[in-house]
């Protein structure tokens, strides 16, 4: 077995790339008050939930696609450890500049909006190492168009593409009140909206990366399946955002599904077009 | 055949960085979520700095929640002088997390340096 060490001008590279994939993906959410709240609102068992889930989702990005996706199980939780110190670093700073760490708050509330929003820049700076590199720098990386599709490696991944698209919205009130306001045609209009509008990307509109990271169907109940998978993930994804940012509170079973449906819309596109654009 | 790679230096420490980081905050998490019990919100007030500006005085207002639960929209009355005050300022805060402090400043045309003032609390809700 061939043992390779990266010298140190490449870590920084790579680090580098990951950094400005961190801030691409979760400067919105860095500067979004509900996200600070969320981390004092949400409670220390909330936080380890979450903390957990995205370690997880992290570790199975790094697995399938990640820069050295040769590595074993263990590799890719200690690669998601490393980008999660990172992540911590680059959240604190952020904070820091921004304002949002200062003196006179308690360790719970700065540990909260620390774990709230390092998340997002992990999985992003996960991202910016494994898809912003040229070419020549990271050869090992991507996709290779022989790949065999796996389907725990296309769960993993409509996951990510989820979460990705859906956390820039899911913590805003703005959800809560399209939910409330809109009527049940106009959400029962939405899920179908999401569910063809994933369905197009995934299957019909040539998306960059759709022939190599999607199974290709070989029959309508495969694209009916494809299609029912991606929309299942997607709400779920909502479900969990959403009880994470607290919206299920004191809400009716109607209120729950109605907000499932609004966030699923960001999250079906994440899930399709998203996890496509992590793939390619 | 494989690729097994060895970590460099750099990559060792933040990866060691990683590992610290997470554990202590789990751990953190994971300890307040045992032992910490919930206690209602309660916010004392009190002040310290008063400042002399071109047209009026700022007084420096600090609120400490010192329950475990957060307060959001909290609405403060400050009053210059005891029974009926020479004049009131009020002010807002959006939320105060629990054992945490806010400041800021209330203003009066009056200086209020040699008279009573008194702080109260108008209400707040719960998120």
């Amino acid at each position: 077995m061939e043992v390779r060490k990266d010298p140190i001008g490449k870590t920084l590279k790579e680090y580098g790339r990951g950094i400005v994939g961190g801030l691409l993906f979760s400067l919105p959410m860095l500067y979004t008050m509900e996200l600070w709240w969320t981390g004092f609102i949400a409670g220390p068992p909330r936080l380890m939930v979450y903390l957990l889930v995205g370690l997880f989702l992290l570790a199975g990005y790094n697995h399938f696609v990640g820069l050295r996706r040769d590595h074993s199980i263990p590799e890719s939780i200690l690669e998601s450890l490393e980008e999660m110190g990172l992540g911590f670093l680059i959240t604190i700073l952020v904070l820091w500049l921004i304002g949002q760490l200062k003196p006179g708050m308690s360790l719970d509330e700065v540990i909260g909006k620390i774990v709230v929003e390092s998340l997002t820049v992990a999985i992003g700076i996960s991202i910016g190492k494994a898809q912003l590199g040229s070419n020549g720098q990271d050869e090992e990386s991507n996709y290779k168009l022989d790949d065999k599709i796996n389907f725990w490696e296309q769960l993993a991944m409509t996951f990510c593409g989820a979460v990705i698209v859906a956390a820039n919205v899911a913590p805003t009130e703005e959800i809560v009140v399209i939910a409330l306001m809109s009527s049940n045609i106009k959400l029962l209009l939405i899920a179908f909206f999401s569910i063809g509008l994933g369905g197009a990307i995934l299957y019909y509109s040539n998306f960059k990366g759709s022939h190599q990271s999607v199974a290709k169907p070989e029959s309508k109940a495969d694209v009916f399946s494809g299609i029912v998978i991606m929309y299942a993930v997607s709400l779920v994804t909502s479900a969990f955002m959403l009880w994470f940012f607290g919206r299920f509170e004191g809400l009716s079973l109607h209120g729950i599904a109605a907000e499932m449906v609004v966030l699923g819309f960001p999250s079906a596109l994440g899930a399709s077009a998203g996890r496509l654009l992590l793939q390619s | 055949m494989g690729t097994h790679y060895k970590r460099n230096w750099l990559e060792k420490i933040v990866l060691l960085l990683g590992i610290f980081l997470v554990c202590t905050t789990l751990g953190i998490l994971g300890y307040d979520a045992l032992t910490e019990e919930d206690s209602p919100t309660n916010i004392v007030l009190s002040y310290d700095i008063i400042e002399r500006k071109d047209q009026h005085y700022a007084v420096h207002i600090i609120a400490k929640n010192n329950g475990s639960e957060t307060a959001q929209d909290i609405l403060i009355e400050v009053g210059l002088g005891k029974d009926r005050p020479l004049e009131t300022a009020r002010l807002q805060f959006p939320y105060l997390p629990g054992k945490s402090t806010v400041n800021g400043w209330a203003i009066f045309t009056r200086d209020p340096s040699n008279v009573p003032l008194t702080l109260k609390i108008l209400g707040y809700s719960v998120p």
